[in-house]
Formats: structure tokens, C-alpha cells, sequence
């Protein structure tokens, strides 16, 4: 039951960082920088 | 550095910071044993505790110097010769027993997790170093970092300079940096904040080795912890960037994690308190708020962890134990305050003297100090805190979303930079409810919660670099999470491993590849190659060659700009908005430009451009009128113009 549970949501964790990874590649469409920054 | 073609300096460079880290990493190691922590501490940390600790006498040293008015090149050498005979010997045994320790390391590379995690590491800090050798053109180096070295070289002393109002906070980076301009090289001081960079990296990962490692379930991944922690914290693009410049939070945040180190292992890591050891944690402490005013926060919130620790184990435990307990309670209370007291007390007992004001510009309608006046607050261009309010939970969770995740590229200094924190930094932290919560992960969770907190109501309108601390204890808690998700089963651990594989890999490859336009400066053999980098990506860089070329030899600028850049102006100079009253900032032109006069002003470098203040409008600029009146009087015409940056005679 745990390892289902653990396997289940590894799958989950591995969609949204590959979501986040779209997000990052595509990131010149991302949203528009609204804070300047200081470096 | 020496006249040399870039390529052949940067490597006479990195030959001489070496050296300097292993003096550093000697005399910390001879510090160390006088402590008497040596045998509780692994090799690797008796070199990370080491080398932070031998930064911080390096840096007082320097300082001292540097306030008797002594900071001439020779006397530093003679310092560093004598470093050097202190700790050298040290070091070299330490290595010598350290052979077994690398063969170790190199056998583990034969793990493909491992062998593949190094990689990433080696590239991630090739490529930051790539750019972290390039000539110095980014603007907060070019504010304080360097300009005020650069001001200590030529007076050699350490005075305070009242029209920059960075010029009381603490600055044992600043001290590190001072030595490298004075062994001829800019490049050094970049490169010792460079080093801050892996030593943040390294003391998260032996954290993780030492304390968070399971090996009882007998699982190989477990030995990849390490190299994990110091995989996603070196690719996050927002580090690659930070640790290209001379900056300081990655040497705040290596102090603040080493003084959380230090305490656990004195205070949580048995029943028995370590005194030696929480001595070792204040002193980390000390270095942390020497690095930055707000480096206090952290180390104070521990100290009241240890107060309430030494009550619950007082109050919980049987009488004899609690009496034992209520007769070391000070000693150990002492034991983590007092160097915390001394190192910070140098820093500001120094500002008293000079200004009036132990935490000058800060906190002056309270302490007031040297050009403090409620109309004239240094603070103003430095930002405002948001305080202590609900509608600042949202707002800075608004600016911390954008700084983090939701910002896309930036254009700085015509290079066009990623500084967003990544893909797996924080998403790898949704594998903790996974994890096992022991000891040493919640008190990096409650540490990092702590600092996070603070930073939404009091550092939501600075940089997002202010959370270097944060980010380093997260690449720790999300590579632990991700392990111990990962361990649990073999269809999690395939999927789990490819995905934070293809990550770091895309996540090399982008950095690696944004090096390009670093390359044909950093492997120069042609020193002109610098001057054209300088050119391309400087704005005021024209500015500067004229001044050299045409202003007389006693000239003297004033640098009208919110965030001016004085390192690269070849003649003394005053900033005019920093510390409005000091540059006698007036509405009667005519007071303002008779102040001036007595300054020596002889030219006038304005950035046209919105103020940036954080916390206030874009563009909020309280004297735009009255400077107008100004130029309008004393200005002549218009000497020479680059980007926004104009350069004026006064009359």
C-alpha cells in the first residue's frame, strides 16, 4: 500500500516537474517581469 | 593582473586564490584545534569550518590595518607570509591524511548517479566561473563592493565615506576584497566571492552527508545525497549569476549554514550540550551579520532555540539532570553569545565611533547619526521595509513568485541573463511529506521557514538574492526529499531519477551554453579584448575613458545617480544621492552648488533614468525639480554623452 502510494505520487511529482521544465524552456513567453532587479 | 593577456592573468589569478584560500583554510584549521573541535569534526568539515573561519580572521585582520591607517601592499604580504607559516603546516598534514579520503571520493565516481552528478557540478562551475573572469562591469560592484576597496587602496585606510551609505555595513567580504586590489587584481576579490559560492554548496552537502544520509534501508541512492544537494543548488541559474559577481550573500549564506551546522551538532546531536561546539556555531554567527546587517537575524533566531531548549530540557528532565542543565545554562549561553557579540561589536562599535551610529544609515530616527536628518534619511534610496502588516504576506509572496519562477530573462549590462531559481529547486521540496522527519531536516525547515517569513515582510522590496540562505537549505531538503521518495520504490526511483537527470542536464546545458559571450574576454590573448567587453557592456565606459583622457589630473566628479557606479570613474569622486545631506542636496541652488564647490566638484556625471528605490513607485524621484534647478544654473554644456549617462562641467 505504502509503495503504491509512494509510486503514485512519485509519477505525480515527475508530471509537475516536467511541467515546470516546459516553463522554464518556453520561459521567453513566461510572464512579464514586473520587478526590476538589482544585481 | 601583472600586465598580462587575460587569459594567462586569470590563470596567475586562480594559482594565487588558491593560495590564499589554502592560508585561509590553514589558519582556520589552527583555530579549530585551539577550539578543540578538531576530533568531533570529518575532514571535510575541519576544511569547510576551516577555510570560513580563517576568511574571518583574514578579514579583521585586514581591517585592523586598514583602521591604523597601514593598508599598503607590503604590510598585507607580510600578514599573509604570516598566515601562511601559521597554518600552512597544518594544512599539509591535514592533506596528507586527506589522500585516503580523495581516493575514496574518486572510487565513488564509479557509481553512475555519482559519476553524472559530478559533471554537472564541474560544468555548472566552470561555466560561473567563465563569467566571474570577465573585467568587472556589474553595478553593485561597481556601487560598493569594489568602489569602496578601490577608495581603502588609494587612501590606504579604512575611513568612512559619507556619501555612500553602503559604507558602514559590515564588510568582511569587502575586507577579502580589499586584498585582492591590493595584489593587483580585481579578478581575486571576484574570485573570493566565488569561492563563497562553493563553500555554500559544500557545507549543505556535508550537512546532508553527515546528518541526513539513511543508510539503514541499504539503498545505493543514498550515497548521492551529497552531490544532489550540490548539483541543484550550483545549476540553479539565479546562483550561476550571483556567483559571477563580487556579491556577498553566498558567504552569508555559507556562515548561516554552517553556524545551523555547528549548532545542531552542539546542541540536538545528543542529550550532552557541546560547548566547544556552540562556540564554533557563534562564531559563524559573528562572521554571518559581519557579512550583512541582516545576517544577524538567523543566528539570533537560534540562539532563542537555544534558550528554549535549555528550558525544555530543564523543565522535562529528572531533577539531577535539570540541575546539571540550570549550572551550564549560562556557560552555554555565553559560550554561542559571546563571539556572536565580538565579532559583530567590531563592526559596531567601529560605526559609533565614526558616525554616531553603531548601525549607520540604519534605524537613524531612532540612533540619528553623521548626515542623518528626517527630510535627508540615507535609507530612502536603500529601499523601504513594507513592516510588520498582513498586506505584506501577499504582496511579497506576489514579488517572490515573479523573482523565483515567473521572470523571464533579464537584459543587465547587454548580456542577457536567466535569474529565475530553475525548475527543481523548490519543486523538489513537494517529495518531503515522503521523507523521514528527523532532527537535523526540521531544523534546516524551521531555519529556512524562519528566514523566509522574515523576507516577506522585510525584504520583499530588495533583491531576491536576500534569500541565498533559503535556497541553499532548500537544494538541501529537496534532494533529501527527492531520495527519499525515490527509495521506495523501484518504478519511482526510474521515473524520479530520469526526470531530475533530464533537468540537470537541460539545466547544464542552458548554462554552459550562455558562456558564449563571455568566451572570447575570459580566454583572451589579447588584453585589448577587455576594453572591447568593457565597451560593449558598460553604458558610462566612454564616460570614463574621457574623464581619463581629458578632465585634469584634480578633478573631481559628482555622480548623480540612484545606484551609481564610482569603481571605474578615474578621478575621486561623490556620490550625490546616497546621502543627500552630506552632498549638501538642497532646494536653494545656490547653497547646494557652494557645497559642492567646497567638495571640489568639478564635474557632474548624471544618469537619466528611473530612480530605483525598492518600495516605491518606478520612477519616484524626490529631487528630480530641484537637481533640475541646479543643472539649470551651474551646469555648462553638455561635455560627453553614452547611453543615458551625461557628463557636465560645473561652473
Amino acid at each position: 500500500m505504502k509503495t503504491t502510494l509512494a509510486t503514485t505520487y512519485s509519477l505525480l511529482l515527475v508530471l509537475f516537474i516536467l511541467y515546470m521544465l516546459v516553463q522554464y524552456v518556453f520561459r521567453w513567453q513566461n510572464l512579464p517581469n514586473l520587478i526590476p532587479l538589482s544585481n | 593582473m601583472f600586465g598580462l593577456p587575460p587569459l594567462l592573468a586569470h590563470i596567475a589569478e586562480l594559482l594565487t586564490i588558491t593560495l590564499l584560500v589554502g592560508i585561509a583554510t590553514g589558519v582556520g584549521l589552527v583555530m579549530l584545534r585551539l577550539l578543540r573541535v578538531t576530533p568531533v569534526l570529518s575532514l571535510g568539515e575541519r576544511l569547510l569550518f576551516g577555510t570560513m573561519l580563517g576568511y574571518g580572521t583574514m578579514s579583521l585582520l585586514v581591517l585592523a590595518v586598514g583602521l591604523l591607517g597601514l593598508l599598503y601592499t607590503p604590510v598585507v604580504l607580510v600578514i599573509l607570509v604570516a598566515l601562511a607559516a601559521l597554518g600552512l603546516p597544518l594544512l599539509a598534514r591535514t592533506f596528507w591524511e586527506a589522500a585516503p579520503a580523495l581516493r575514496n571520493a574518486f572510487n565513488n565516481l564509479r557509481y553512475l548517479p555519482n559519476l553524472f552528478l559530478a559533471i554537472v557540478i564541474v560544468l555548472c562551475v566552470a561555466a560561473s566561473l567563465t563569467k566571474a573572469l570577465v573585467p568587472v562591469a556589474t553595478q553593485d560592484d561597481l556601487m560598493y563592493h569594489l568602489a569602496l576597496p578601490r577608495r581603502y587602496v588609494e587612501q590606504h585606510a579604512i575611513n568612512f565615506y559619507p556619501d555612500s551609505n553602503y559604507s558602514l555595513f559590515p564588510q568582511i567580504m569587502e575586507m577579502l576584497y580589499t586584498v585582492g586590489l591590493l595584489l593587483g587584481s580585481d579578478r581575486i576579490s571576484v574570485l573570493f566571492a566565488f569561492t563563497t559560492g562553493l563553500l555554500a554548496a559544500a557545507s549543505a552537502a556535508l550537512f546532508a552527508k553527515r546528518l541526513l544520509a539513511e543508510r539503514d534501508d541499504g539503498h545505493p541512492l543514498w550515497q548521492s545525497l551529497p552531490l544532489l544537494v550540490a548539483a541543484i543548488f550550483l545549476s540553479t541559474p539565479l546562483h550561476g549569476f550571483i556567483m559571477r559577481a563580487a556579491n556577498t550573500d553566498f558567504a552569508q549564506a555559507t556562515a548561516e549554514m554552517l553556524a545551523i551546522y555547528a549548532f545542531y551538532m552542539a546542541v540536538m546531536a545528543s542529550p550532552q550540550i557541546n560547548t566547544r561546539l556552540l562556540v564554533l556555531s557563534g562564531i559563524c554567527g559573528g562572521l554571518s551579520f559581519s557579512v550583512k546587517y541582516y545576517g544577524i537575524l538567523l543566528p539570533g533566531a537560534l540562539g532563542l532555540a537555544l534558550l528554549a531548549i535549555l528550558f525544555t530540557r530543564w523543565r522535562k528532565g529528572d531533577p539531577t539532570v535539570g540541575k546539571t542543565i540550570a549550572s551550564n545554562a549560562l556557560r552555554n549561553v555565553l559560550a554561542y553569545g559571546v563571539p556572536i557579540l565580538v565579532i559583530g561589536g567590531v563592526w559596531l562599535l567601529r560605526n559609533f565611533l565614526a558616525s554616531g551610529n553603531p548601525v549607520w544609515p540604519a534605524l537613524g530616527n531612532i540612533l540619528g547619526g553623521s548626515y542623518w536628518s528626517p527630510a535627508a534619511d540615507p535609507e530612502v534610496l536603500l529601499g523601504t521595509i513594507p513592516g510588520l502588516k498582513w498586506e505584506s504576506i501577499p504582496s511579497g509572496l506576489e514579488y517572490q513568485y515573479i523573482a523565483t519562477l515567473g521572470r523571464k530573462p533579464l537584459p543587465i549590462d547587454n548580456h542577457i541573463y536567466v535569474v529565475s531559481i530553475g525548475p527543481l529547486l523548490i519543486t523538489s521540496l513537494l517529495a518531503l511529506p515522503f521523507a523521514r522527519w528527523k532532527a537535523p531536516l526540521r531544523l534546516v525547515l524551521y531555519s529556512a521557514a524562519f528566514v523566509w517569513v522574515v523576507s516577506l515582510f522585510y525584504f520583499s522590496r530588495a533583491s531576491i538574492r536576500y534569500l541565498a540562505t533559503v535556497f541553499l537549505l532548500c537544494a538541501l531538503m529537496g534532494a533529501y526529499g527527492l531520495i527519499s521518495l525515490a527509495v521506495r520504490s523501484r518504478i519511482g526511483a526510474l521515473a524520479l531519477g530520469s526526470v531530475v537527470a533530464l533537468t540537470l542536464t537541460l539545466l547544464t546545458l542552458d548554462t554552459t551554453l550562455s558562456t558564449r559571450p563571455f568566451l572570447s574576454t575570459t580566454f583572451a590573448l589579447d588584453r585589448a579584448a577587455e576594453d572591447r567587453y568593457l565597451d560593449a557592456h558598460m553604458d558610462d565606459y566612454p564616460i570614463m575613458q574621457y574623464l581619463a583622457v581629458n578632465a585634469p589630473s584634480d578633478s573631481v566628479v559628482y555622480d548623480w545617480d540612484s545606484r551609481p557606479r564610482g569603481y571605474r570613474i578615474p578621478h575621486p569622486y561623490i556620490y550625490g544621492r546616497l546621502v543627500p545631506k552630506y552632498s549638501g542636496v538642497s532646494p536653494n541652488p545656490d547653497e547646494w552648488h557652494a557645497r559642492l564647490k567646497a567638495l571640489g566638484i568639478t564635474h557632474v556625471l548624471v544618469h537619466n533614468r528611473d530612480v530605483f528605490a525598492p518600495g516605491y513607485p518606478p520612477g519616484y524621484d524626490p529631487d528630480r525639480e530641484i537637481f533640475q534647478a541646479l543643472a539649470n544654473r551651474y551646469f555648462g554644456p553638455p561635455l560627453v554623452t553614452s547611453g543615458n549617462f551625461t557628463l557636465y562641467e560645473l561652473r
